[in-house]
């Protein structure tokens, strides 16, 4: 059964390009692209790894972070977090949170592939 | 920097070595001594050099040998004909120009034989100290202008928002381009997608690009349009201060001929901080009017902890009425900081006079007592700090987080003074963030320093 990745990012290019590569990876992608709501959706729907951006509208990608950690019933759920920042403090605080894994801006297809996989191995 | 100073190392050390070979005596740096040593290195005669300086040989004979003080004219004269800058020849110039090389030495940690051959590097190859000293004060003059533009990036809304925008439009383009060109079989219908979504995102890209280049132009002429919203706020407050005084300081939008008050043009982050700014100075005045704080601060001679233990106010208000104090009383703003900081341990306020560096949103020493008074809420911490930077200075510094009664987050407060330290007293060695810091063998550090060389980085780690 593939497994279930649920993008969390506002960008409509971005989102398309990365739900093409993680579809053709054998992955079946989810989007939501409002922070407000976003915790409200993985908790319906629990997927089996997000991928997560900080800057999103109505709630940063840090506090969604945050309160995902704070609910046992999505509390494991690996994320990988996207930052358009590089800053080591940005790394440590994702980390802080509870980010998986963290990448930063722009990154490649590759990166990608490799650190979802990395998440579900 | 370090690379020339080895060089110049090299080179002075070979000719004193020549030197002593050659059985010379090294002798004092008095005006005689440099005058004949700078005529001999140009292989003039002593006749020679007093007839183009207008003065006997016998005279300058005597001058040379330290038997004769000169000056004005006939100093003038001789620096002239020397080919050299009168500085280097008096006496007052010498020890200013031995000064700042012994600080520049101290402050690039050369070794205690190299910053003793001072002098004789500066009577020797005066024109090549003259270089350091340019040099070392080019290096301060940017390494102040790349934190300026480093905290810059950290905090302006806008810059941060423009960049964001070129950041994402490079990663849709990236991504989208890298499934056109490695992507192997796509349908039509993707392809001309993808297409499109490069050709909207690069035409983004472009857009912003162009703004954010504009933006730079225009700030880069101006020092003003470097300050961040703190400093913005901070400097709008403190000319208010000094013009319409501390009862009469308020925030309105009006015009500022209506009732003889001064309008200041602020953007909007920093606008948010000053009115934020002007409530706290309101409030506080309620609580403790300035000219019941004045002759308190007089009575306890300047010193903050006795107006501490003297006025029985809470800690926050003593420590925010003495920096007022500080600040309104001229002969004493000039050595004296003071910063706040929120619940998150961000500065809101930074009244920096005594230069420390200490930013907004900047990379803050995590060594900073206020730091470790945020696990002892309520304590106030006194410390002797080493402030680690071109000089190794040593400073009080007082500071406590603390409950704030209207909104009830904690609030951090650091006062730091000068000081000469007490005998044993210990000190903590605190530095302008880690980005710029350049102490070596910090557990502490978070992130390497842009002002030490990789080769130095990798000597402390090895160690």
């Amino acid at each position: 059964m593939a497994k279930r990745v649920l993008v969390i990012e506002d960008e409509p290019n971005i989102i398309e390009a990365i739900s093409f590569i993680l579809s053709r990876d054998g992955w079946t992608v989810h989007t939501h692209s409002d922070g407000q709501t976003a915790n409200g959706r993985i908790k319906a729907t629990p997927p089996d790894v997000i991928i997560l951006d900080v800057m999103l509208p109505g709630k940063s990608g840090y506090d969604i972070l945050r309160d995902l950690r704070a609910d046992q019933d999505v509390a494991e759920i690996p994320v990988l977090m996207l930052t358009a920042r590089g800053q080591a403090r940005d790394r440590e605080l994702a980390e802080e949170l509870g980010a998986t894994k963290f990448m930063s801006k722009p990154f490649s297809n590759a990166e990608v592939l490799e650190n979802i996989r990395g998440l579900v191995d | 920097m370090q690379i020339l100073c080895k060089l110049i190392y090299n080179i002075a050390s070979a000719d004193l070595r020549s030197e002593r070979q050659q059985g010379a005596e090294m002798v004092g740096l008095l005006t005689g001594n440099r005058i004949r040593d700078r005529r001999i290195s140009r292989g003039m005669r002593q006749t020679e050099l007093a007839h183009e300086a207008g003065i006997s040989p016998s005279y300058l004979n005597l001058i040379e040998h330290n038997r004769r003080k000169i000056g004005g004219r006939v100093l003038n004269r001789i620096a002239r004909a020397l080919d050299l800058d009168p500085i280097h020849l008096a006496d007052g110039g010498e020890a200013t120009l031995l000064g700042k090389l012994a600080e520049i030495a101290q402050s690039h940690d050369l070794d205690t034989l190299d910053a003793g051959r001072t002098e004789a590097f500066a009577s020797q190859f005066p024109g090549w100290a003259q270089m350091v000293l340019s040099l070392q004060a080019a290096i301060e003059s940017l390494e102040g202008r790349v934190k300026l533009l480093g905290d810059r990036l950290s905090h302006d809304p806008k810059l941060a928002e423009a960049l964001y925008e070129v950041i994402t439009a490079v990663t849709s383009i990236r991504s989208t381009a890298s499934i056109l060109v490695e992507g192997g079989e796509l349908d039509r219908e993707w392809t001309e997608r993808f297409h499109k979504n490069v050709y909207q995102d690069s035409l983004r890209l472009a857009e912003q690009s162009r703004a954010l280049v504009s933006f730079l132009e225009k700030q880069g002429d101006d020092p003003d349009v470097l300050l961040s919203p703190v400093e913005e706020a901070e400097r709008a407050f403190s000319l208010a201060l000094d013009t319409v005084g501390v009862q009469s300081l308020s925030c309105e939008e009006r015009t500022a001929e209506e009732d003889g008050g001064v309008a200041f043009a602020v953007g909007e982050a920093a606008r948010f901080r000053l009115e934020r700014m002007v409530e706290g100075l309101r409030n506080d005045e309620r609580l403790w009017p300035y000219n019941e704080v004045q002759p308190s601060a007089a009575e306890a001679g300047g010193d903050l902890h006795e107006l501490i233990a003297r006025s029985g106010r809470s800690i926050p208000l003593v420590l925010r009425r003495y920096a007022l104090w500080k600040r309104i009383e001229k002969d004493a703003a000039s050595d004296y900081s003071y910063f706040e900081f929120d619940s998150a341990g961000q500065i809101a306020r930074a009244d920096d006079s005594l230069g420390l560096g200490l930013t907004a949103a900047a990379e803050l020493c995590p060594k900073w007592p206020v730091f470790a008074a945020q696990a002892q809420p309520g304590v106030l911490l006194r410390q002797i700090i080493c402030f680690v930077g071109r000089e190794k200075i040593l400073y009080e510094a007082t500071g406590g987080v603390f409950v704030d009664a209207a909104t009830r987050a904690l609030r951090g407060y650091l006062v730091v003074l000068p000081t000469d330290a007490p005998e044993g007293a210990v000190e903590t060695e605190v530095g302008p963030g880690c980005r710029f810091c350049v102490l070596q063998g910090c557990l502490m550090r978070r992130e390497p320093s842009l002002l030490v060389t990789t080769a130095a980085r990798v000597t402390s780690t090895s160690l």
